[in-house]
């Protein structure tokens, strides 16, 4: 039986049963984690052989399939603030027009893949890092707060800075009361990262609502999943229109796996505490950061590749 | 011509050279391909092909399949600040064949000298002198690295000494040999072509050719891609958010109502 399946826009062919498989992983960590996934599921389909380009592209829509998934599941188990979500969107895509427009500026003086794969390297290693640290001494029943925090008894300088900005809003899903412009701010500079980066961000968007936007586990995952949705039908339809690369035979195979995979990764999700969540996800954050930096030390075998790649 | 009499006697003596290293084309030969037409549908996944042809007697012979050429305009690593392995810079390849497949009955140093085999167009070495225009170049020392590359793709591949000839009735003998057409191999037509060698020098016996097309789902789907662009993202995106939203309701219905 030839399990081969020809995608048009690649030009190739692929295995369908290795799609299927691949997409239920990044599905599975996707309604787990509440990231888009992206960083990990584009460079598993550039070594499988798809042209860069249409990886990156189609990975996009099959997101927009696994996100809308997991964003019903969590939405069904009240476990999504929109409200925060919208104000994070508004800050990404503002965010995210800032950041192409400093790639622009950066490939000009030449120096964009530096900063970038730096910029990659430090951020995964620096989050991940911390995460763990943190889920770790959450598992032993402590927090970095109360460790840092010591005798000192006042407010800390963090929530003084929150007390004094106007525009507060309630969050009642998060539990959580902030000025507008806190997550606005803060979805502005992850869309910076991504644009800078070339990834959804769900990876950054996660701890920052964790450790900044101090909002529960379970509704940070629903969040970002709603945030990643809207990011990733822009993105779609934006490399589908101008660049032509989404591989929608591609995606398709996918996201029959990837929507499977969310709904299980969000089931499993509920029976994980927040600290055992939170350390695997610093540790999936800490492989690829160090498969990063692996590629950037090591010789590669060839020293030539297609644009588009990493 | 005279104008120039240093040149006019360097031309000459390189086609008195051509002349006697590869020869004049004999009777052509039929080649029987298979298939020779090949319809790329929804599970294509390349195409083994055959070719098999009745060749006279006494001659080591090679197969040559090729497309047309492409510009390539390829990403460089290099080192940065002596550690770090990034992209520098960019190399431009030209006149880069799509496809290109060699089958031969000997190592292809035992079939012709180098020079004959390089005016047939065949090897590796030939392609670099027919793709790199400066030798001593970036794109001359990075030439191996394509080669790597393509080859990687299945689009590239010389396999030297597989087709051994088997005698047949009338001083000819039978040949046949096979090779994969990759599922990366563009639409297109494709030329095949046999070469015979004999004492140093080379003989195109035959030739064929194989038609890659695509069907009319592939050819429907291109097109959106191509000509409804917007249409098909937003299409692609709303299957997505069907195909997302009813696998959550399905298994929304399989645990009852959520909490």
């Amino acid at each position: 039986m030839n399990l081969g399946i020809y995608l048009p826009v690649a030009g190739t062919s692929v295995n369908m049963f290795l799609l299927f498989g691949l997409g239920g992983i990044v599905g599975f960590l996707s309604g787990l984690f509440g990231v888009g996934g992206g960083f990990l599921l584009t460079p598993l389909l550039i070594i499988i052989g798809i042209p860069p380009t249409v990886a990156a592209a189609s990975d996009s829509n099959q997101i927009v399939a696994a996100s809308a998934s997991g964003t019903y599941a969590h939405a069904r188990g009240g476990t999504v603030d929109f409200k925060m979500g919208i104000l994070l969107l508004i800050g990404g895509v503002i965010g995210g027009t800032l950041g192409v427009r400093l790639i622009h500026l950066l490939r000009s003086t030449g120096e964009a893949n530096f900063v970038i794969s730096v910029t990659y390297v430090i951020m995964l290693g620096s989050i991940g890092s911390y995460m763990f640290y943190d889920s770790l001494l959450g598992l032993f029943g402590k927090t970095l707060e109360k460790t840092s925090r010591g005798t000192h008894t006042g407010p800390s300088t963090y929530a003084r800075i929150l007390n004094v900005l106007p525009f507060k809003m309630e969050f009642t899903r998060s539990h959580v009361t902030l000025s507008a412009i806190i997550p606005l701010f803060l979805g502005g500079l992850v869309g910076i990262l991504s644009a800078i980066m070339g990834v959804g961000g769900g990876f950054i968007m996660v701890p920052i609502m964790i450790y900044i936007l101090r909002m529960p586990m379970h509704v940070v995952v629903g969040t970002s999943l709603f945030q990643i949705l809207f990011t990733c039908i822009n993105v779609t339809i934006m490399q589908a229109w101008m660049n032509h690369n989404v591989d929608f035979i591609l995606a398709l195979n996918l996201l029959f796996g990837s929507v499977i995979g969310a709904q299980v990764g969000a089931q499993v999700g509920k029976k994980l505490k927040t600290d055992q969540l939170k350390i695997l996800l610093s540790l999936i954050v800490m492989v690829v950061m160090v498969k990063m930096l692996v590629d950037l030390l090591a010789a590669p075998d060839i020293l030539l590749s297609y644009k588009g790649s990493h | 011509m005279f104008r120039y009499p240093l040149l006019s006697a360097i031309l000459l003596a390189l086609s008195l050279s051509a002349a006697t290293t590869v020869r004049a084309g004999v009777d052509r030969i039929p080649l029987r391909i298979e298939p020779e037409h090949i319809q790329v549908g929804l599970f294509y996944s390349g195409q083994n092909i055959v070719v098999r042809a009745d060749v006279p007697a006494g001659y080591n012979v090679l197969l040559k399949v090729n497309g047309g050429t492409q510009k390539l305009d390829l990403k460089k690593k290099g080192k940065v600040l002596g550690f770090l392995w990034m992209n520098v810079g960019e190399v431009v390849y030209e006149d880069v064949p799509v496809l290109y497949i060699i089958r031969s009955s000997n190592k292809l140093a035992d079939l012709a000298p180098a020079n004959v085999l390089q005016q047939l167009g065949i090897g590796y070495d030939a392609l670099k002198a027919k793709i790199v225009k400066t030798p001593g170049g970036e794109a001359g020392m990075l030439f191996g690295d394509l080669i790597k590359l393509k080859e990687g793709e299945g689009l590239f591949n010389v396999v030297e000494g597989g087709i051994g000839p088997a005698p047949m009735p009338g001083g000819r003998e039978q040949i046949a040999t096979g090779f994969l057409l990759p599922p990366k191999a563009p639409v297109g037509e494709y030329l095949v072509e046999l070469y015979g060698f004999k004492d140093g020098a080379g003989t195109l016996l035959g030739s064929g050719s194989i038609t890659l097309e695509q069907d009319h789902l592939i050819r429907f789907i291109s097109s959106m891609v191509g000509h409804r662009a917007l249409l098909y993202g937003c299409l692609s995106v709303m299957i997505a958010i069907v195909a997302g939203l009813l696998t959550g309701v399905i298994f929304g219905l399989g645990k009852g109502k959520a909490h």
